[in-house]
């Protein structure tokens, strides 16, 4: 669903964009033309002209595009500054249709002119504003769960229930806490210590023991850095050469696994083995103050 | 997925009943359809084998109590536990809102229970759901038999999450109707809150 999603963002801010960007050019070869045609021309220095108009784009950027480093914040004006010439650009080949002589030509008579490039400008932004997310770093462009990690740390997301008073979850969701959701059983530092277990017993699954069970009551220490591992498989299947070191001389399995028995096991493990000391819910199941009209009840 | 219509007013959700063969999924159903009122079920639809294996799936209709003025439509639905039918477990699966995990709590089963939540995890993971924004809760089914583990090790194996979770005597009807609620609720803050966010 995450994938699907983030796909049909991508989609739309692309289609947007580039509806954005025909608007914006359209709109700005009228203003060319609407300029031209009041001949009001503001007089100013093309350096001041340039400075003031990277001085625009970078205020924009700042204030809509959210650039994330100082590479996004150069290319993004670069961007805006392309856009706007690609405009002058075409609003001077539209003159050169009616008037002759070359698009070039009356592009740079434009730059002179205030109404041209302040009408390029805005529409250079409204245009930049959805295609952002299409720049190196931009929102679209991080993995997803970066942006679940910031999206937690940034606030919390308030669960509103119709009438009732908002009920807070923190989804601090990050992508390896929805790893850790799609298996069973949890990653565990080594555990030290060792379970004793009667050699009858932890052989009870093996049959060539059963058939000559004659040192049953001996106990083996089993190391639990061999047993917890495999607590979560719902059954415990050791190399036998693993074991073998804690059995008593002469005992042979004659086999390559041993399974132990799980319920012997479980029961005499200790009982902070089992403690879950980080369990952490998914945000949906740390919903406080549920619906409790939604119950069943029997006939 | 869920849908909503505005115009009768009345939301649709699909709970499934997810687990390995012999767990006690239909016994749920059985149970559920023999004890809700009848004005709050449909007709439950079972196929199954002389050996009381489902075969494709269970169904059955509920009506859960109104939420704001919506009618809210349940389709529960079981899988085949079996292992042999995993595809028509992934299909049972399509669309799903909210899922109840039935967990056998006897010793011999943990194994086939580990493999059928992995099992479950992939077939969501098939269609780019996950665990993470589907609502589930976990059954401890069969607590009424003597060879059973503990919860605390059916926990650490099944549920290190500490989703929400019952104890369950699904024959007795024990816990039955708690899950099914549960679950319910879980998958309706979850459509409100999908709601809101725009994703619907």
């Amino acid at each position: 669903m995450q994938r699907q999603e983030n796909h049909a963002g991508k989609t739309f801010s692309v289609a947007s964009g580039s509806a954005a960007v025909l608007i914006a050019g359209s709109g700005a070869m009228i203003c060319a033309r609407l300029a031209q045609g009041a001949a009001s021309s503001i007089p100013m220095p093309s350096w001041l002209a340039l400075l003031m108009e990277l001085g625009t784009y970078a205020a924009l950027l700042a204030l809509f595009g959210a650039p994330r480093s100082a590479l996004t914040y150069a290319v993004g004006v670069i961007a805006l500054c392309a856009i706007r010439w690609a405009i002058t650009l075409a609003s001077g080949g539209i003159q050169a249709l009616h008037e002759g002589g070359g698009a070039w030509q009356h592009a740079k008579t434009m730059q002179g002119m205030a109404a041209p490039r302040m009408a390029a400008l805005v529409f250079s932004a409204v245009a930049f504003f959805p295609l952002r997310d299409l720049l190196p770093g931009g929102p679209s462009s991080r993995p997803a769960g970066a942006s679940q990690k910031k999206n937690a740390e940034q606030s919390d997301v308030m669960l509103l229930f119709g009438d009732q008073a908002g009920t807070e979850v923190s989804p601090d969701e990050t992508a390896e806490a929805a790893d850790d959701s799609q298996s069973p059983g949890v990653e565990q530092a080594p555990i030290e210590g060792s379970l004793s277990l009667p050699l009858r017993v932890a052989l009870q699954n093996v049959a060539s023991f059963s058939a000559a069970a004659d040192s049953g009551e001996v106990e083996i220490e089993v190391p639990l850095a061999l047993i917890v591992p495999h607590l979560k498989e719902g059954r415990i299947v050791v190399a036998a050469r693993d074991l073998a070191p804690h059995f008593p001389p002469g005992v042979n399995v004659g086999q390559e696994t041993v399974e132990l028995p799980l319920r012997e096991v479980v029961l005499a493990l200790p009982a902070d083995v089992l403690r879950l000391p980080h369990a952490s819910p998914p945000a949906w199941a740390r919903v406080e103050g549920l619906d409790q009209e939604v119950l069943f009840v029997a006939a | 997925m869920a849908s909503i219509n505005y115009a009768l007013k009345e939301i649709a959700c699909k709970i499934v009943y997810y687990g390995a063969g012999m767990c006690g999924k239909t016994t749920n159903l059985q149970w559920i359809h023999q004890h809700l009122p009848n004005e709050k079920k449909g007709n439950l639809v079972s196929l199954a084998t002389p050996g009381e294996r489902t075969l494709f799936f269970d169904f059955l209709p509920l009506e859960a109590p109104q939420m704001h003025g919506f009618a809210v439509k349940l389709q529960v639905y079981t899988v085949p536990g079996q292992v042999m039918y995993n595809s028509t477990r992934r299909l049972v699966l399509r669309a799903v809102d909210g899922i109840v995990f039935v967990c056998d709590s006897q010793w011999d089963k943990m194994a086939e229970n580990v493999e059928s939540f992995r099992n479950m995890c992939e077939n969501l993971n098939s269609y780019g759901y996950s665990l993470e924004t589907t609502p589930y809760v976990i059954q401890y089914n069969k607590r009424d038999l003597a060879d059973v583990a503990p919860v605390e090790y059916l926990q650490y194996v099944i549920n290190p999450r500490d989703v929400p979770w019952f104890e369950v005597t699904a024959t007795q009807g024990y816990g039955v109707l708690e899950s099914l609620a549960c679950a319910c609720q879980h998958v309706l803050a979850n459509l409100r809150y999908k709601q809101r966010q725009g994703m619907l």
